[in-house]
C-alpha cells in the first residue's frame, strides 16, 4: 500500500485538476446558453432559407448561371473538390473534433484534387501534420459566429468557384439535434442542382423572376451561401460548447469518484500507520520494563 | 377591409414579423415594388433601403439589408440579413460606422475592399435615413 503522503499528493493534483474541469464547465455552460438563444433566433432564417431556396431550384427555368456549372464529365479523380471544414479551436470537447475529422477524411480517401478550408485550430494543425493541402489564408475562428464572417467565407468560396479553382465544395458541420445528439453532416455548396419537376408538391410550378432569372441568381446564391453558412457556424459552435459541457461534467463526476476512493484508501494508510507506531511504542516500552 | 395574405419577414439573427397583412412595399433591383393579395408568384431580391407592411390599416417601416423575396399569391416571405425598426435604430452608431467606412475609403483599397466599405456605407446612410423619417 502507498504512504499517506503519496495518496495525499495524488489527491492534491486531482483536485486542482477538478477545479479546471469545474469551470470550464461552468464557462461551456454559460456559453452554450448565449449559443443556444442565437441558434435559436437564426433557426427560422436558416429553415425558411433552405425551403426557399429548394422552392425556387424547382421553379428555375433553364439559367445560364455559373452557379449551375456542373462538373459530371470529369470523372472522380479530376476533380477539384473543396470541403470547408468546422471543428472547434480548443480541444477537451469530448468526440467533437474526433467526429467531425473522421467524417472529412472518409470524405477526402474517396479521392479528387482535394483542398481543405478549414476553420477551428484543432482541426487545422491534424490535418497540416497529416500533410493535406490546407488553405494556410483561410483563418477564420469558430468562436462566436457572426454574419459578417460567414459573409466572408462566402466570397472567398464563390470566387474560388466561378474562377473554376474548384469544382465542387462542401461544407462538414456538426447539427445539434437534441441536446444530448450532435451528428456531423455534409451538404454540397456548390454548384447548385436544379430539381426534377416531378419531385414537387407545391402549387406553383413557373414563378416569374423579375428582372432577368441570371440577375436574380447571381445576386441571390451569394446571399444564399452567406446565411446558409452563418446558419452552419452557428450550429457547430452550439454542438462544440455542448459536447464541452458534456465532457466537463464528466471530468468532474469521475474526479469526484477517485477523490472519494482514494480518501479512503489515505484513512486506511493513515489508520494503519498510527497502528504500528503504537504497537512500536507500546512494545518498546515493554522493553524497558523487563 | 382590404384582402390580406400571409407575410413572413426573418432577419437572419431573428424572426421579425410573420402575420396577415394587406400590402408590403419593398426596395428592389429597379426601384420599389409593391405586393398585394393575389399577386403572381415572383422571386426577386431585396436591396438595402427601406421596407413598408401596413397591418390593419397601419403602416410599418423598417430598415433592411440586402435578401431575398419570394412571392406566391397568398403568402409573401422576405429574408434579409438585418432588419431593424426605426425605434431600434442606434444613431449614433450608425453614424459612428459611417465615419469610419468613409475614413476607409479614403485608403488605397482592393476591389473587393472597396466594394464591401461602399456597402458599409450604404448600409450606415440607409439606417440614418429611416431612422430620421421617423422620428
Amino acid at each position: 500500500m502507498a504512504n499517506a503522503r503519496e495518496i495525499r499528493s495524488r489527491m492534491k493534483s486531482i483536485q486542482d485538476i477538478m477545479k479546471i474541469t469545474n469551470a470550464m464547465y461552468l464557462i461551456s455552460s454559460a456559453k452554450l446558453k448565449k449559443a443556444r438563444k442565437s441558434l435559436q433566433a437564426t433557426h427560422p432564417y436558416f429553415e425558411a432559407l433552405q425551403d426557399t431556396i429548394y422552392d425556387i431550384l424547382v421553379r428555375v427555368p433553364h439559367v445560364n448561371s455559373v452557379f449551375f456549372r456542373q462538373s459530371g464529365q470529369k470523372k472522380q479523380a479530376e476533380k477539384s473538390i473543396g470541403y470547408f471544414v468546422i471543428t472547434a479551436d480548443k480541444g477537451l470537447a469530448g468526440a467533437y473534433n474526433h467526429n467531425v475529422i473522421k467524417k472529412a477524411e472518409e470524405e477526402i480517401n474517396k479521392g479528387g484534387d482535394v483542398s481543405l478550408f478549414v476553420v477551428g485550430q484543432v482541426g487545422r494543425q491534424y490535418f497540416i501534420k497529416k500533410g493535406r493541402r490546407v488553405d494556410c489564408e483561410f483563418l477564420y475562428i469558430a468562436q462566436e459566429p457572426t454574419l459578417y464572417r460567414a459573409q466572408s467565407i462566402a466570397e472567398t468560396m464563390i470566387d474560388l468557384f466561378t474562377q473554376g479553382h474548384l469544382d465542387e465544395v462542401y461544407v462538414i458541420y456538426t447539427e445539434m439535434i437534441t441536446s444530448m445528439k450532435a451528428e456531423v453532416k455534409m451538404v454540397k455548396l456548390l454548384p447548385l442542382e436544379p430539381k426534377k419537376f416531378e419531385n414537387r408538391t407545391l402549387g406553383y410550378p413557373h414563378a416569374l423572376f423579375d428582372p432577368t432569372p441570371e440577375i436574380v441568381m447571381e445576386r441571390l446564391v451569394p446571399n444564399y451561401l452567406k446565411g446558409l453558412l452563418f446558419g452552419v457556424l452557428v450550429e457547430s459552435f452550439s454542438s462544440e460548447q455542448n459536447a464541452r459541457m458534456t465532457a466537463m461534467e464528466a471530468a468532474t463526476k469521475s474526479a469526484k469518484d477517485m477523490l472519494k476512493s482514494l480518501e479512503l484508501q489515505y484513512n486506511r494508510a493513515r489508520q494503519a500507520a498510527i497502528t504500528q507506531e503504537i504497537t512500536e511504542v507500546a512494545s518498546g516500552a515493554q522493553g524497558l520494563k523487563k | 377591409m382590404a384582402k390580406t395574405f400571409k407575410i413572413e419577414i426573418l432577419a437572419s439573427d431573428h424572426p421579425f414579423y410573420q402575420g396577415e397583412c394587406e400590402m408590403v412595399i419593398f426596395p428592389g433591383i429597379d426601384g420599389e415594388m409593391g405586393v398585394l393579395a393575389g399577386h403572381e408568384p415572383m422571386v426577386t431580391c431585396l436591396m438595402s433601403g427601406e421596407m413598408r407592411f401596413q397591418v390593419d390599416g397601419v403602416w410599418h417601416f423598417a430598415a433592411v439589408t440586402d435578401g431575398i423575396v419570394e412571392i406566391t399569391p397568398d403568402h409573401v416571405e422576405i429574408l434579409s440579413d438585418t432588419i431593424e425598426r426605426p425605434e431600434d435604430i442606434d444613431q449614433h452608431r450608425a453614424k459612428l460606422a459611417k465615419q469610419k467606412a468613409e475614413e476607409k475609403l479614403r485608403q488605397h483599397l482592393s476591389k473587393q475592399e472597396y466594394y464591401q466599405t461602399m456597402a458599409a456605407v450604404n448600409r450606415a446612410v440607409n439606417r440614418l435615413k429611416v431612422k430620421k423619417r421617423h422620428i
